[in-house]
């Protein structure tokens, strides 16, 4: 292949087909942004448009060498095939590779991401993602594959049916799977999605045969379209019998006369794709306009804002602007009534995929006039929060009867089993001697940087109340940091010694 | 048998036609192809060349049409078209074994003794060629493949007057080792009386 494109470099290079090129790439491009989604527009503009157009302007030169040299069409398609599969996979990859350099060179990264952050940002980084964007990716090189006859079907009318023809096959075929896909998510998901990788990221997670399956359908899939692609290309481009002309009148030389009919008509054909080049320019006008200067109709974009200081997402603390807040059983329709500040990811967790938009999207309310001594988070999980300030100066604890310390490992009962595990019941002693000795605790988010373990304490009314089936924090008392065998109260000024670490020992046993 | 045979071959693009284009070549003849500029020629060639699709009408080369055996029919005809149509940024000896590789009867031998007796050298870009250089380049390359049919457009144009008789003189001597059907398009009155044992004129897209 490679020594075949060394000799036969010529290629057909007019303005026309480079503005040809130009268009259909950018309507390739748009076409796998809306309806396949997030497989890269630049990277997929860009490649399809070098590759089409010195496959095409190979095609268009006519009389290039490969007519000499004794091999048939179908060798020739072939290499051609391959040429334009290889090519784009390459340019396409290393145009993704560029953008990723390109977002952790520094002037893209506003978010300060690592290569590997970056990656997980496109790709995600779970499987239930990466599987839809194995899918989507086969998608997009089936309908690559797809426009492979367009290189090398010369006759206008044929080249214009077999590009509505596959662009009303592949609409359908998407438009399909995302019919089939929502059987499979529930019905407050069915109206985000807007691409086939929306689909599949919003379906309920697959098993993993189910997923290998989709993945195999795909690559059959695949299969039959570069079976059919090399079967079209190889009749259009293969030399045809020759035919007796049925009306040998038709190719006499014209008269003076006829000319000039000619040349009338040839004027009316030139008016014609003036005034079709025009509409086309405006439409692409307006498009521009739209783009640049038309309202937004799309759902607003947020970023992170806070997250959760501990594994504990549960009952553990989180860190919002300067401050750390604590999850408290508060009612609150800020959703409704408030303004959404980003998203609170639970700690490591990524925010920017998105599968995260999608799926998991939970933001983080602030109050109606922008108040921030409670917090709400809505999405895929509901709590509240109070400022550790506001919740320390209540003691709300102090009318409580049990007291209990849960290992930031606890397991929720609804998510694994009955038993509830990871807990400890405190005796009151110990949390009066801790209060006491450091009263109102100021945690700063950096003490929960590199602990080596961590605690909640909190307070019931009673330990039925607290292991009721409906999840219930009670009354937030403080918590425990643990680091080199140490034990501190909320933060690192106040390591517990003497008698309250011996009353700590024994509930927590051992050391 | 006939080398080369046009059936009523009718082409049109535009308000050129080519019409009732209606002949055959004997093998081992030697053909001329004349007429004025626009006449059709090139059109003509390149439709003997598949590079243009007829209208209408059969070409046959050695009693088959293109489509029943194209890979054996590529094989024993050399086309040269009015400009090179390979890759010019290579160097000419390396154009040469490429193209070995795809055909491993190309002779290397014989190339480089054309190109000595061109006095071309192998180790420059063809693009450095001028044009006549580029044409005698382009008949040692469709002479090295071992064709039994050469066509050629316009081959002796841009070429002076000894590079011209060198590169009949090439020919006829490829002649007398090989059984070989010349067909060629020129303007040049010598290459007529000097080279071509029949002479077909084209007027107005037709044979006159």
């Amino acid at each position: 292949m490679k020594k075949f494109y060394r000799i036969a470099w010529s290629i057909e290079s007019t303005p026309a087909h480079l503005a040809g090129s130009l268009v259909l790439s950018f309507g390739v491009m748009l076409f796998i942004n809306g309806f396949i989604g997030s497989m890269g527009g630049i990277p997929a503009f860009t490649a399809f448009l070098l590759v089409f157009y010195v496959q095409r302007g190979l095609v268009l030169s006519g009389d290039r060498i490969s007519h000499q040299l004794a091999m048939d069409s179908r060798t020739e398609i072939r290499f051609m095939l391959l040429r334009y599969v290889t090519g784009y996979l390459l340019i396409w990859a290393v145009m993704k590779l560029v953008l990723v350099f390109s977002r952790i060179s520094g002037w893209g990264n506003i978010d300060g991401m690592t290569a590997r952050e970056y990656l997980d940002h496109i790709y995600g980084n779970t499987m239930l993602e990466r599987w839809a964007y194995l899918f989507a990716g086969i998608l997009m090189f089936a309908f690559i594959l797809s426009l492979f006859p367009l290189t090398v079907v010369r006759r206008n009318r044929a080249w214009l049916a077999c590009l509505a023809v596959d662009g009303v096959l592949f609409a359908g075929l998407c438009a399909a799977i995302g019919g089939v896909s929502r059987f499979f998510m529930t019905k407050e998901l069915r109206g985000r999605a807007v691409c086939v990788l929306d689909d599949l990221l919003l379906c309920s997670p697959p098993q993993r045969w189910q997923a290998a399956c989709c993945i195999a359908g795909a690559l059959l899939f695949t299969a039959a379209v570069l079976a059919a692609v090399y079967g079209i290309a190889c009749k259009s481009y293969a030399p045809k019998p020759g035919v007796w002309a049925a009306d040998e009148s038709r190719f006499l030389v014209y008269t003076e006369e006829e000319r000039e009919k000619l040349r009338r008509r040839n004027k009316k054909n030139r008016f014609l794709w003036g005034a079709g080049a025009g509409v086309v320019l405006l439409a692409s006008v307006g498009i521009l306009g739209w783009v640049f200067f038309g309202k937004s109709n799309a759902r607003p974009h947020y970023h992170q804002v806070a997250e959760c200081l501990t594994e504990d997402n549960r009952l553990g603390p989180m860190s919002y602007g300067n401050g750390v807040y604590l999850p408290v059983d508060a009612e609150l329709d800020y959703e409704e009534t408030g303004e959404a500040a980003g998203y609170l990811g639970y700690k490591g967790e990524e925010c920017s995929s998105r599968f995260y938009e999608l799926v998991v999207a939970n933001l983080l309310y602030k109050g109606p006039r922008g108040e921030e001594t409670y917090l709400q988070m809505c999405g895929a999980d509901f709590n509240a929060y109070e400022s550790a300030e506001a919740a320390e100066e209540e003691d709300a604890w102090k009318t409580d009867e049990v007291f209990l310390m849960w290992d930031e490992e606890w397991e929720s009962e609804s998510r694994y089993t009955k038993e509830v595990t990871g807990y400890s019941v405190c005796d009151r002693e110990l949390v009066e001697a801790l209060e006491q000795e450091y009263g109102n605790v100021r945690y700063r988010p950096q003490d929960f940087t590199d602990y080596d373990a961590y605690f909640t304490i909190r307070g019931y009314a009673s330990l039925k109340e607290a292991l009721q089936e409906e999840a219930n924090h009670g009354n937030w008392v403080g918590c425990i940091l643990v680091k080199e065998n140490c034990f501190y109260y909320g933060n690192y000024d106040n390591p517990i010694t003497g008698e309250s670490l011996k009353m700590l020992m024994e509930v927590v046993g051992g050391y | 048998m006939k080398a080369l045979e046009l059936q009523r071959v009718f082409l049109r693009r535009g308000d050129f036609v080519l019409h009732h284009i209606d002949f055959a070549l004997e093998e081992g003849s030697i053909t001329a192809l004349s007429g004025r500029s626009g006449a059709g020629k090139s059109s003509l060639i390149r439709l003997i060349g598949n590079a243009l699709s007829a209208d209408a009408g059969k070409i046959l080369y050695f009693g088959k049409e293109m489509y029943e055996a194209e890979a054996k029919i590529r094989r024993r005809m050399s086309v040269l078209y009015d400009a090179p149509n390979f890759n010019l940024e290579m160097k000419a000896g390396r154009l040469a074994r490429e193209i070995r590789r795809f055909e491993p009867w190309f002779d290397m031998e014989e190339f480089h003794r054309y190109m000595e007796r061109l006095e071309l050298d192998e180790t420059r870009h063809v693009k450095q060629y001028s044009q006549g250089m580029q044409k005698k380049y382009m008949l040692a390359l469709a002479l090295c493949r071992k064709p039994e049919l050469l066509v050629m457009d316009e081959p002796t144009s841009g070429t002076d007057e000894l590079s011209r008789k060198e590169m009949l003189a090439m020919i006829t001597d490829y002649r007398k080792e090989r059984e070989l059907t010349v067909f060629f398009s020129t303007h040049n009155k010598s290459d007529l009386e000097d080279f071509a044992g029949q002479v077909l004129v084209m007027e107005n897209g037709g044979l006159k």
